[in-house]
């Protein structure tokens, strides 16, 4: 993920240094997004009240919350964290007006005026400057009162002459209503002004709030939020010195699923709330309760279901009903509260329990309740129950979007609507907490949980061994650990047991939430210097016994005479790479890519075994060698550079890919006016999800503001991440990249031999001139490994680039290619050594290159090119540019010099495109259409489908005025890509005015929208729906909208197990609704209204 | 069979006297080795406070055996038997300090005084640390919530560590049928003996101890604060039914309700427990004057 170069080249080309961000979203509170809420003020009032809220920035929000029910003039002052006034790292200071000083300089600013009252919202006083400190409490000495906030426990000021006049609060704050009966309150007199203290005693979340409570989320916490939010208005009031009993006051009465339930006649058994307002600015919240005839119901369902299934459930009475009933039996989602399901059953008087059983119902989300509402003979409600159920979902849609943590107890329902429904980033990465329980509340919040499970790291440890981390697990597990210490080799059965207990505590409940995929860790890595412990030495020498099969394999690759595994010594890499044995300097690194690969694999494996079809991988990772650590994996994340991001994308396609992007102040693309990072990647095909980091608010990373809004820098990318998000991604994931028979070999064993001699060159050298080049042409590359051989059948042109160690397999493969007709193109020096760096002395691809050993090969200088187009190159003989020979129906073309230094000096700009295309010509793998007037840093990928071409290009945002021409080699009808329709074109001029991607679909015949029919709907019904065939690749997508024309539900989708499957809530209005089909290739859509009963 | 007689006997002299004024029945026995040992019935308008200390210096508790000393409360149970909250030992404080010990087992009060205002009974005991401080109880019964008990612990000189209720539901007894059971809303826990201790942090201020199988239709109500409490711990410790609160460090006052139910089938009295009674207690508790005087309350 963090690679350093990309991050410097990235933070160079995109990020102008010398402009701060907008730290508005870090700094400032408005009160722009509203949350539902009811009212505590009947009226506005005259002059509201005035105080200083000085808050722990990731709370800020509550201080909206509170306002929203009572408005007031609140002037708010940010600090950084709960012991910290202010940050100054590399992050937080490219962020204009959040150094040390310029806070200083804010509060003195802000404390010079005058306020009715202060707020200390979960910080330490102390870290106030001095002078700050010293004029609030100065003020409350003439009579201001001081509120003092923390989540838990009382923190009280660390002066205790503060505190020597304890002051009783009045009942109106005691015994209002508050979330639940944990909060702890303590007043005292100060000169003339008080000092209060609440401790919500309700836990901490993993980011905090300031002024209210993290309330475990439920379908109650709205209800709670209300009270705690209401709660802390009145002790405002109170702080200012206003009257706190309601005069004429207004009734309102809740239930503890915060529905107003003041018009009802007869209340149901259950717990209230009384709010009642006066017309003086005061009010009350008083819980009452009502007795249920029925006692305790008791309602027996399954916690998780399979939403395909019928859903059977009991409710059981405490106390059997004196008199007949009815029971309505509903399902509603959460958070949203839709009701998709409801069916009265008959309930005779003396009844011990109800069954029933929900059929073909409809869920949306993850999680909903079974609720029981029970009713008399006269009508009316006698007792409600209702049940949580899981729907565990572990599907991962086609382009999926993750952020790192969101919606969580501490946000509730506040970060949600923004996060989850507005965004579209429903899978959220985070550690899981004790039993899961984070898990739990993400469900409820319709938000998947990808649980950070552990990390890998395997560093040198003093001995020499491996040593990993294990900070994050309970004292138990540390305690094992500590047994292991320093040599902590994966084939160690009693490292194996700690990995085990890990994975036994990670895994915690996690499977019934429906985990899309499991992450083993970000940024996990290795060192080729460990794997020296005391235990290697006998893995090592099974690792060798596996890796040679027998001792005489392993004698003739290192040229030794040993008669068992057993007498092979563990060399150092250094002892191995001065001694010049190459094959033992190999053995160790490939000893611990093992390592580190098994690791990965063997933690699958435990995962499995608490959820079976479990989706594994690592992200943003060192990927060892990379086919073999990713190979048993489902989920990898490069550790992004050029050439691992292609090779991810053309040996991973399978694979959930996903690389962090987003907030990055700095680094990975900035803050850019456009979408970078992400429309690159998906264009490259390297991801197939949008990854967002982060998305906590008040870290400096956030896509939110400290008031739950959308950051401003976010809001400017939404154009362009809803068109990805509404189709645009899945077009490009969906259909394959543009295949012509363009390949590039890729040795691991080269790129290894790099670190031995100047003779081998690096593999990467050449690939990178061919990948960039590929990207300014347009055309279209795989990868052949030694795995993967079997794709030189559909190759004509084959790209061998400091291909120095390959093996007799590989080699046999390349020579019957060539045989068959295929072209090899190499540069300097090929086959030199054997895979395990064994030196030949015969060149295995002699017949195609000659006879090129480790002894004849010269180390390249650089030197003048006699080829057109070309200045110069590193060069490692004299002699023509290329030598050409037949090798059966084939050619094989050995370049005498370096790809990439050739790249790098050909004039006039362009020569080496050129070069590459007239080959690519002459042996019949030319790319599709002709891409023109590039920059260096154009991309323009194109893919394939049976009905269109797909066609996408990408400027740098510094050269967005730059327009490109395409030639299409052909007459085409062509589209925008969810856009509109062109016209009949032989030729593209793409301009890129709103977004750095430009794409469309050309097609050989034109087209038409999409046909689709849609019947009359009734509500808790699915909707019968008739789609046009579906191909995979031609997406579409589908929205309905209600009867107000919002909105209520999408799906994007190109092959029938996506297909779209509505129905109608019961929560929503029926009257003229309306459906809407289109074709993303073409933008081509259809609307047709339908009545909903 | 002498202990059930004697039960029986103190069952019917206080069913005789509950429906007079409170008043004191004291007695004082020296003992033969310096000791003397106090005994106080303590009538309140409904039940009695079973006060019996054994002293030597007035200050510190000396109980040698089994009767010297009690600090029980018999209120509430039926009358034919001795269940209810502890007639021996139904409240206690404790202090954790070089061990823990439990004030009220280990000192002998500085004060007992019993007064009615207005109908209200009124008993202030006050007891001294073990090491320093005092701890206050006030004990008050409305003639408007006659079945209930409310109680203020004011705590100084020390950090209190457990305030624990003890109760005998519905009797003393042990049969093996019978499951002892602590319900709070949230959850209804078997608390018998040979079950793990069940700890919750509590998060209402109702809690319930009663019987499944036999014994089913009586049982006690308590009311507390839950903001003052880390964890609550139910337990059934021989015949009896504890509620061990763990309480913030820093809290110095504590208010409680104690009430019970009897002839009634459990599920019906919880019910209504949980429903509109309990709440208009805990309500009526949130609004006394625990400082009621009787010259502030003549005017």
């Amino acid at each position: 993920m963090k690679h350093l170069t990309s991050i410097l080249l990235a933070a160079a080309v995109c990020f102008p240094l010398a402009a701060k961000h907008d730290s508005a979203y870090l700094n400032k509170v408005s009160n722009d997004y509203v949350t539902p809420h009811y009212k505590f003020l009947n009226k506005p009032e005259e002059k509201p009240l005035k105080p200083l809220f000085i808050l722990m920035r990731s709370g800020a929000r509550d201080g909206v919350e509170i306002n929203q029910r009572m408005p007031m003039d609140i002037t708010y002052f940010m600090v950084e964290g709960t012991y910290r006034f202010a940050l100054e790292d590399m992050y937080e200071s490219t962020h204009e007006g959040l150094s040390a000083y310029e806070k200083e300089r804010e509060l003195s600013k802000v404390l010079a005026d005058d306020y009715d009252f202060f707020v200390i919202g979960q910080l330490k006083f102390n870290i106030l400057p001095e002078a700050g400190q010293y004029q609030i409490l100065k003020a409350v000495q003439n009579g201001k009162t001081m509120i003092v906030v923390n989540m838990q426990g009382l923190t009280k000021l660390p002066y205790k002459k503060l505190y020597l006049k304890p002051t009783q609060l009045p009942k109106e704050l005691r015994s209002f209503a508050k979330p639940n009966r944990r909060v702890l309150m303590q007043a005292y007199q100060l000169g003339k002004g008080k000092i209060i203290h609440v401790a919500w005693n309700m836990g901490r979340g993993p980011f905090d709030r300031s002024l209210l409570p993290m309330l475990p989320y439920s379908n109650k916490w709205k209800a709670q939020n209300e009270n705690a939010a209401a709660f802390f208005a009145l002790l405002c009031r109170y702080a200012a010195g206003k009257d706190l009993k309601p005069s004429n006051p207004k009734i309102r009465i809740r239930d503890v699923w915060n529905k107003d339930v003041t018009n009802m006649k007869n209340l149901p058994g259950g717990t209230y709330y009384r709010d009642i307002i006066g017309d003086n600015g005061a009010f009350f919240i008083d819980t009452f309760k009502k007795t249920s005839p029925v006692g305790r119901i008791t309602i027996n369902l399954p916690e998780t279901a399979d939403k395909s299934k019928p859903l059977s459930g009991s409710a059981q009475f405490e106390i059997v009903p004196k008199e007949n009933m009815t029971a309505t039996v509903e399902l509603y989602d959460s958070p949203h509260a839709r009701i998709w399901y409801r069916e009265k059953i008959k309930v005779p008087a003396g009844a011990e329990k109800v069954d029933f059983t929900l059929k073909n119902y409809y869920m949306p989300n993850i999680a909903g309740y079974v609720r029981l509402t029970f009713t008399g003979a006269d009508g009316s409600q006698k007792a409600i129950a209702d049940q949580v159920v899981f729907f565990p979902d572990d599907s991962v849609e086609d382009y999926f979007q993750m952020g790192w943590n969101g919606p969580s107890d501490s946000t509730g329902e506040l970060l949600a609507p923004q996060m989850t429904d507005r965004m579209g980033w429903n899978l959220v990465l985070a550690h899981p907490t004790d039993q899961g329980n984070n898990a739990r509340s993400f469900a409820l919040l319709n938000s998947k949980m990808v649980p950070y499970v552990v990390r890998i790291t395997h560093l040198k440890g003093p001995d020499g061994g491996i040593k990993g981390l294990w900070a994050w697990y309970p004292n138990e597990i540390k305690a094992m650990a500590k047994q292991i210490e320093g040599d902590e080799s994966i084939y160690r059965p009693e490292v194996r047991n700690v990995w085990k207990e890990v994975i036994k505590f990670r895994m915690q409940n996690l499977p019934k939430y429906g985990i899309p995929f499991y992450n083993l860790g970000d940024e996990n890595g290795f060192s080729y210097e460990a794997g020296y412990g005391k235990s290697d030495l006998k893995y090592f020498r099974i690792f060798l016994a596996e890796r040679y099969g027998n001792i005489k394999h392993y004698n003739y690759n290192h040229g030794t005479s040993y008669k068992s595994f057993d007498e092979v010594p563990h060399l150092t890499l250094a002892d191995a790479k001065n001694s010049r044995k190459f094959a033992a300097w190999r053995d160790h690194r490939a000893y611990m890519e093992k390592v580190y690969a098994d690791t990965h694999s063997f933690l699958r494996d435990e995962i499995r075994k608490y959820d079976p079809t479990a989706k594994v991988g690592a992200e943003g990772s060192v990927p060892g060698e990379l086919e073999l650590t990713m190979g048993p994996l489902e989920f990898w994340g490069p550790y992004s550079e050029l050439i691992g991001d292609e090779l991810l994308r053309s040996l991973g396609r399978e694979k959930i890919r996903s690389l962090w992007w987003g907030g990055y102040p700095g680094s990975h693309g900035g803050r850019p006016k456009y979408v970078g990072p992400l429309n690159k990647d998906l264009l490259l095909g390297s991801v197939n999800g949008n990854a967002w980091f982060a998305c906590f608010p008040g870290y400096n990373h956030s896509s939110f503001g400290i008031d739950f809004t959308i950051a401003k820098y976010v809001r400017n990318y939404m154009p362009e991440l809803d068109r990805l998000k509404d189709g645009v991604a899945q077009l490009l994931i969906r259909n394959p990249m543009e295949n012509t028979g363009n390949a590039i070999f890729w040795s691991h064993a080269s790129s290894e031999a790099t670190y031995l001699d100047k003779k081998f060159h690096a593999p990467q050298d050449g690939i990178a001139p061919l990948i960039y080049a590929a990207y300014r042409t347009g055309y279209g590359f795989e990868f052949v490994t030694e795995q993967t051989l079997d794709r030189l059948k559909n190759t004509k042109l084959l790209f061998l680039c400091g291909a120095s160690a390959l093996s007799q397999k590989e080699c046999n493969a390349i020579l019957n290619y060539v045989k068959n007709g295929g072209t090899v193109i190499a540069d300097i020096n090929p086959a030199l050594l054997n895979e395990k760096l064994r030196v030949n002395e015969k060149n295995p691809l002699q017949a195609l290159f000659g006879n090129i050993t480790e002894k004849n090969a010269k180390a390249a200088e650089f030197k003048p090119l006699n080829l057109p187009g070309f200045k110069a190159a590193r060069v490692p003989q004299t002699g023509k540019p290329f030598i050409v020979r037949k090798y059966g129906k084939g050619t094989a073309i050995l370049c005498n010099f370096s790809l990439a230094s050739a790249a790098n000096t050909a004039t006039p700009t362009g020569s080496f495109d050129k070069w590459l295309l007239s080959l690519m010509k002459q042996y019949g793998s030319a790319p599709t259409f002709t891409i023109r007037n590039v920059e260096d840093t154009t991309m323009a990928r194109v893919r394939h489908n049976d009905d269109f071409s797909l066609i996408g290009v990408m400027q740098q945002i510094q050269h967005m005025n730059k327009p490109v021409d395409v030639d299409l080699n052909g007459t085409y009808y062509v589209y925008e890509a969810d856009g509109k329709y062109l016209g009949r074109k032989n030729k593209l001029h793409i301009e890129f005015k709103n977004s750095p991607l430009q794409l469309f679909s050309v097609f050989k015949k034109p087209q038409t929208a999409p046909f689709f029919s849609v019947a009359n709907a009734a509500r808790g019904k699915r909707v019968k729906i008739t789609l046009p065939t579906m191909k995979n690749g031609r997406v579409y997508r589908l929205e309905m909208m209600n009867a107000d024309g919002k909105e209520v539900y999408q799906a994007v989708f190109d092959r029938k197990e996506i297909a779209p499957d509505c129905a109608i809530a019961y929560t929503e209005k029926p009257g003229k609704w309306s459906m809407k089909l289109t074709d993303i290739a073409t933008g081509l859509s259809t609307t047709k209204t339908f009545e909903v009963k | 069979m002498k202990k059930t007689a004697l039960f029986l006997a103190i069952s019917v002299a206080a069913a005789a006297l509950s429906a007079a004024q409170p008043q004191i029945v004291a007695k004082e026995k020296k003992l033969d080795d310096g000791r003397t040992t106090y005994s106080k019935r303590i009538f309140l308008n409904e039940g009695s406070v079973e006060l019996v200390y054994t002293t030597r210096d007035g200050v510190k508790m000396e109980r040698k055996k089994y009767g010297e000393a009690f600090f029980g409360f018999r209120n509430g149970g039926l009358p034919q038997f001795n269940g209810g909250w502890s007639q021996w030992d139904f409240f206690r404080c404790f202090e954790y300090k070089n061990g823990v010990h439990n004030v009220f087992a280990a000192r002998v009060p500085k004060s007992v005084d019993l007064k009615q205002v207005n109908g209200i009974a009124i008993l202030d005991l006050v007891y001294p640390g073990y090491y320093t401080g005092e701890v206050k109880i006030r004990m008050m019964q409305f003639p408007e919530y006659k079945d209930w008990t409310f109680i203020r612990v004011a705590i100084t000189g020390f950090d209190p560590w457990r305030l624990d209720f003890v109760a005998y539901p519905y009797k003393s007894d042990m049969p093996k049928e019978r499951q002892r059971f602590m319900r709070y809303p949230q959850k209804d826990v078997e608390i018998t003996q040979t079950k793990q201790r069940h700890n919750f942090v509590p998060e209402d201020p109702f809690i319930v101890l009663y019987n499944k199988k036999v014994q089913e239709t009586a049982g006690n109500f308590l009311i507390f604060e839950p903001e003052k409490v880390k964890t609550v711990e139910g337990v059934s410790y021989g015949a009896g039914s504890e509620i061990r609160m763990i309480v913030q460090k820093g809290v110095p006052v504590f208010h409680y309700a104690l009430g019970s139910f009897k002839n009634k089938p459990y599920a019906e009295a919880i019910n209504s427990f949980f429903g509109e009674e309990g709440d208009k207690v805990r309500k009526f508790m949130d609004g006394i004057n625990w400082d009621l005087k009787p010259a502030a309350a003549k005017k």
